[in-house]
């Protein structure tokens, strides 16, 4: 049998398990990739020479079946059989590292409960195995807030603009930090119930449903500011405070020091990817919900914020040029957000009129 | 002068990467997907490299019992945008799927003209599909540059084709990438 002939066995069973799997017929599925993983392997080795992309694409999806098919010992040799190959193009070579990664997590027993989100840092300064530790404490400090804030959310508590939450809300839904991998940059963050709340009625809220709704609140941010989060969150404050959580959680315009962040959860078998057009959308979503007035004008002031007084509602921008620039009205901003800031580089956007700059919006940026 | 239809139904007749039953599963996802903001008959305008065209679209309305079935949102918009973008790529770029691969966590398909050989993948564009339930054009646009930055990233699968579909504006952009 020829390359194709193969393949298109393979692709007949990975298509009948698809459906299988969608369908709810898990061990119907498992059957089927591991005929489809067969037949592909048989693919694999009728590729012709020098056609080194189908070689690529073909190891990877004979990989990715194995997985599927839940045969973590073929699968991992199969992938350290195709990475030995001189043939393997560097695109494949990736994603067969990433399917690795995954399938020592699988082998190793790490299945995700309910109650954690598995976190992936991809691109720019990021390798197999290692990040920034600046980068990996901000993004966990970043989830925490949204954790913390969809629990208040959930519990229908007053919108917190100062300080941290409730020992209450901290206590009985504190994020754990967990290595998901050896030598792996994905981590996995799980909320542990530590002690049970007296002021709360808490029966309606287990960790799950709190990991649940985080992972459905940084979706519809991500992916329907407009729209789908309108749904979700009706609490305006809420929302606008979920929606700059989650863009400080994306990666900044630059992509210098990482390029894409993925979220996973248990019950989502594709991860949610945040980008550099994440942080676009989430502007454009958060320009519509605050026109400037017809007297005033948009800016943009870069410089490292120096100073804040959010009674007082001020903060102080020191620019490139050396001129602190003062934009008052920031009451509307969260201390979880603006507090790491201090020190940082940042972008404010102000809308200036005569010599007066009322501030719109913060982030951070390389 | 009448509008092409667009010719997301008994796409395995044509599609010979497709199984019937993949074709059929997408084709009943995309019926959802467009019963939930539209009545048909109806059209979608599609747009590529400077292109566009207005297509017709029609369908059966689900009832309820299929509509129950299709209760994930995620997944019924992935299945329905598979359908509309790659009835899309037919219809205005001669593309049709050659080919099925899996991969970490899902499958990529890859495109080529009705006439292409189909003995290997070397020039075979790698398809991107994303759909948007809710949202204007601008989300539209901004997913499809997702997905082009999905297609360039690392080591480049390329060349690849990017399609996006927002059902609520009943829009679709489709952008080619070469490889550099």
């Amino acid at each position: 049998m020829t390359w194709l002939e193969h393949h298109r066995l393979s692709e007949r069973y990975a298509s009948e398990a698809y459906i299988a799997s969608n369908s709810g017929e898990h061990s119907r599925a498992q059957q089927l990739y591991s005929l489809a993983a067969q037949a592909e392997e048989h693919a694999l080795r009728e590729v012709a020479p020098g056609k080194d992309r189908t070689y690529g694409i073909t190891a990877v999806s004979a990989v990715a079946l194995r997985f599927k098919a839940s045969q973590w010992t073929d699968a991992r040799a199969l992938a350290y059989q195709c990475l030995a190959s001189e043939r393997l193009p560097e695109f494949a070579s990736q994603q067969v590292e990433d399917l690795l990664q995954t399938i020592k997590a699988s082998q190793a027993g790490i299945v995700l409960d309910g109650a954690q989100m598995l976190i992936s840092i991809r691109g720019g300064n990021i390798v197999h195995g290692g990040a920034p530790l600046d980068v990996v404490v901000g993004k966990y400090q970043k989830l925490s807030s949204i954790i913390y804030r969809t629990a208040e959310f959930m519990k229908n508590l007053p919108h917190r603009r100062r300080g941290e939450p409730s020992q209450e809300i901290k206590g009985s839904y504190k994020p754990w930090l967990f290595q998901a991998a050896p030598g792996s940059y994905q981590f996995t963050v799980s909320i542990q119930e530590t002690r049970q709340l007296n002021m709360f009625d808490i029966t309606d809220m287990d960790p799950r449903q709190v990991v649940g709704r985080t992972f459905d609140i940084i979706k519809a941010c991500v992916e329907s500011p407009s729209h789908e989060l309108l749904n979700i969150v009706q609490r305006d404050e809420y929302r606008d405070s979920f929606l700059k959580l989650t863009r400080d959680l994306a990666p900044t315009v630059k992509g210098k020091e990482f390029n894409r962040i993925e979220i996973k959860t248990a019950f989502q078998a594709t991860p949610l990817s945040l980008t550099v057009n994440t942080r676009h959308l989430i502007n454009d979503a958060i320009r519509a919900s605050r026109p400037t007035s017809p007297d005033e004008r948009e800016i943009e002031i870069n410089g490292v914020l120096r100073a804040l007084h959010l009674d007082n509602d001020w903060i102080e921008v020191l620019r490139e040029d050396g001129q602190t620039v003062r934009i008052t009205r920031a009451e509307e901003d969260i201390d979880d957000r603006i507090g790491p800031m201090v020190n940082q580089p940042v972008m404010v956007r102000a809308a200036q009129s005569g010599g007066n700059l009322r501030f719109i919006d913060i982030e951070a940026i390389e | 002068m009448t509008n092409p239809e667009l010719p997301f139904h008994n796409m395995a007749e044509r599609h010979i990467g497709l199984t019937e039953e993949t074709a059929n599963y997408w084709t009943q996802g995309a019926r959802v997907c467009l019963d939930r903001h539209h009545q048909p008959p109806d059209s979608v305008v599609i747009r590529s490299e400077g292109r566009e065209l207005v297509a017709d679209v029609n369908w059966e309305v689900t009832d309820e019992r299929t509509r129950r079935a299709w209760a994930n949102e995620t997944d019924t918009t992935e299945a329905g945008a598979y359908a509309l973008v790659l009835a899309s790529t037919e219809l205005l770029l001669g593309l049709i799927a050659v080919s099925r691969a899996e991969t970490e966590t899902g499958a990529d398909y890859y495109v080529a003209p009705i006439d292409a050989d189909p003995d290997d993948l070397e020039e075979h564009l790698r398809l991107e599909i994303s759909g948007v339930n809710q949202g204007n054009a601008s989300i539209v646009q901004r997913r499809l540059r997702d997905k082009l930055d999905q297609l360039t990233r690392g080591g480049s699968n390329l060349p690849g084709l990017a399609g996006v579909i927002g059902f609520q504006e009943k829009l679709i952009l489709l952008a080619i990438l070469e490889q550099p």
